[in-house]
């Protein structure tokens, strides 16, 4: 066996962090495909030194670090929201624009100047983009992936599937949904 | 594979209606026997990568579930009961299947290109088969299950016969083995012919099934090809074809009688780099290039059983309940093969609830396995 590395270890610890503060298991979360990917978002956005903290921290703490509140929302919806905007109840990236079709879902104050585009930028690095933080723009909004929106924890916590993904097969409409333990 | 139309055969091995039971039992296992193979590779593809395997592997895996039912409304015409829940219906992994004068052993892996050359093994046209060469001495020695090389004692022969862990044998006869899948089945439809003949002499057919058993189209949608309603010696027989050539392709070209790329050259492209279109030559692909990236796959542990996972209490328990589901979903298929064919509709819904539970275990990584993922068992 060959020695787990450190960067291994930090991963493990966050889901395990994460399973205890999102009410799912580890299993689920590693199922999602999308930890290394949210390990990598926090790490970026807020840097390792946050990151340890709250890892170091009891999961049942409240008021949570808003840290905390980040992490859930992003397991839950496969979005990043950056501890400033995780409690806005108005912000959701995935159904820009709103209602009217034009208005966008995120108002633009709520933003700072430089990233304006809602959907386009991810935690993944662009090219010539240093994985050190401090060296990475802050991004207070973005979807992670595309996939972080069908693995999103919130479909599987209301027994339902996300639109236009995970198709649960023709006709299972007629059934209730089902709800897991 | 040459399909004979009701001329005599030489000598068909199958000649009673019980023994075209066995062959045709036989069928549905090793129809089965390619989907776990399939779908642990499918489902090993990291999310938003590699959508071109994923097609490819998809559409293949869709038409061995149409193969599956084929054979079952065949069994099903001649009076046969589908038996899915069998033990040892499922095989073991790794099981064996013949190419040739070679058995090759077949593993639950993720996609890789071991994995795709199996896969091309499994569904390789046959060599143009004289009529001695269809069947090969079978070398007992060479597969490590007898030391003389002499066939196992009745008991162990009885076991491994049923048991999915080796196919191709000739039944009742432990010395033979077909040559290929493709004169497996083109022994079938010889027995069919056979045996309706006969029947025919006597003022009677082996078509006494009850037709409410029959799996038909409103019942089956998939997209990879139709499923055919057998009522007779004729459909019987291009159900039966069809089989054979979705896998391998009809009279040497690259596609089926429905138009469809065969599986072998399906699996090709993905060696290749390049799609095939129409006009192509086998082994020669002029289409529009396509891109395997081979490392963004999950690295499931290979033929993965139960006793891997004794240190994740959780992925255990979930690989458990997995297996538990699989198996009450094949009762399922079996009973929507035994009469009550609009289970198959709920059956579609179980899949994919059987898809998500299959992409949670092979994102998740094994304690004491380093570098390894888990999977899904299908230790039933």
């Amino acid at each position: 066996m060959t020695q787990t590395t450190d960067a291994e270890n930090n991963l493990d610890e966050f889901v395990k962090f994460s399973a205890a503060v999102t009410g799912f298991s580890e299993f689920d979360l590693w199922g999602t495909g999308q930890a290394e990917e949210y390990y990598k978002t926090v790490l970026n956005q807020e840097g390792p030194e946050a990151i340890r903290k709250v890892i170091a921290s009891d999961p049942s703490a409240v008021p949570s670090d808003p840290v905390v509140n980040s992490i859930i929302k992003l397991w839950y919806v496969g979005v990043w929201y950056g501890p400033e905007l995780v409690g806005r109840m108005d912000v959701a990236a995935w159904t820009a624009p709103g209602r009217s079709g034009a208005k966008p879902a995120v108002p633009d104050d709520s933003r700072p100047e430089e990233s304006r585009s809602l959907l386009a930028t991810s935690g993944r690095l662009q090219d010539g983009e240093d994985r050190a933080h401090g060296e990475v723009e802050r991004k207070p909004l973005f979807v992670v992936s595309p996939d972080a929106y069908t693995e999103g924890l919130l479909w599987r916590a209301i027994g339902a599937h996300p639109s236009g993904a995970k198709a649960p097969g023709y006709g299972s409409w007629v059934n209730p949904p089902v709800f897991e333990d | 594979m040459s399909v004979s139309e009701s001329e005599p055969a030489p000598d068909p091995k199958i000649k009673t209606i019980e023994e075209l039971y066995d062959y045709l039992y036989k069928g549905l296992q090793l129809e089965h026997a390619t989907l776990p193979p399939y779908l642990t590779a499918l489902y090993s593809l990291r999310p938003g990568t590699n959508s071109d395997a994923r097609h490819v592997i998809r559409v293949v895996a869709v038409e061995e579930m149409l193969h599956l039912t084929l054979v079952a409304n065949v069994l099903n015409a001649v009076g046969g009961k589908p038996d899915l829940t069998k033990p040892g219906f499922v095989p073991n992994y790794p099981t064996r299947l013949p190419c040739g004068p070679d058995y090759f052993d077949v593993h639950l892996r993720p996609f890789s290109r071991e994995a795709l050359d199996t896969f091309l093994k499994i569904e390789k046209p046959p060599e143009a088969a004289t009529e001695q060469d269809r069947f090969v001495p079978m070398d007992w020695a060479a597969l490590g299950l007898t030391s003389d090389g002499a066939p196992p004692p009745p008991e162990k022969l009885a076991q491994l016969e049923e048991s999915g862990t080796l196919f191709g044998l000739v039944p009742g006869e432990p010395s033979k083995r077909f040559a290929s899948i493709g004169e497996f089945y083109e022994e079938i439809i010889r027995g069919i012919n056979h045996l309706e003949d006969q029947a025919r002499q006597a003022g009677k057919t082996i078509f006494t099934g009850d037709p409410a058993r029959q799996v038909t189209p409103e019942y089956f949608y998939s997209g990879g090809g139709d499923v055919i309603e057998v009522t007779g010696r004729d459909s019987a027989v291009a159900a039966l074809t069809l089989v054979a050539e979705q896998g391998e392709g009809l009279y040497g070209g690259i596609y089926d009688s429905q138009d469809e790329l065969a599986h072998y050259y399906r699996f090709q492209q993905l060696e290749k780099g390049r799609y095939y279109q129409k006009g192509d030559e086998p082994n020669e692909p002029s289409g529009p290039i396509l891109h395997v990236d081979w490392d963004a796959v999950y690295p499931v542990k290979p033929d993965i059983k139960m006793v891997d996972l004794s240190r994740d209490p959780e992925i255990l328990a979930a690989a458990a309940e997995f297996n538990q589901f699989y198996a009450t979903f094949l009762t399922n298929i079996n009973l929507a093969y035994n009469g009550q064919p609009d289970l198959l509709l709920k059956a579609v819904w179980e899949m994919f609830r059987m898809r998500d539970s299959m992409n949670r275990l092979v994102r998740n990584p094994l304690t004491g396995h380093a570098g390894k993922n888990a999977g899904p068992t299908f230790e039933l």
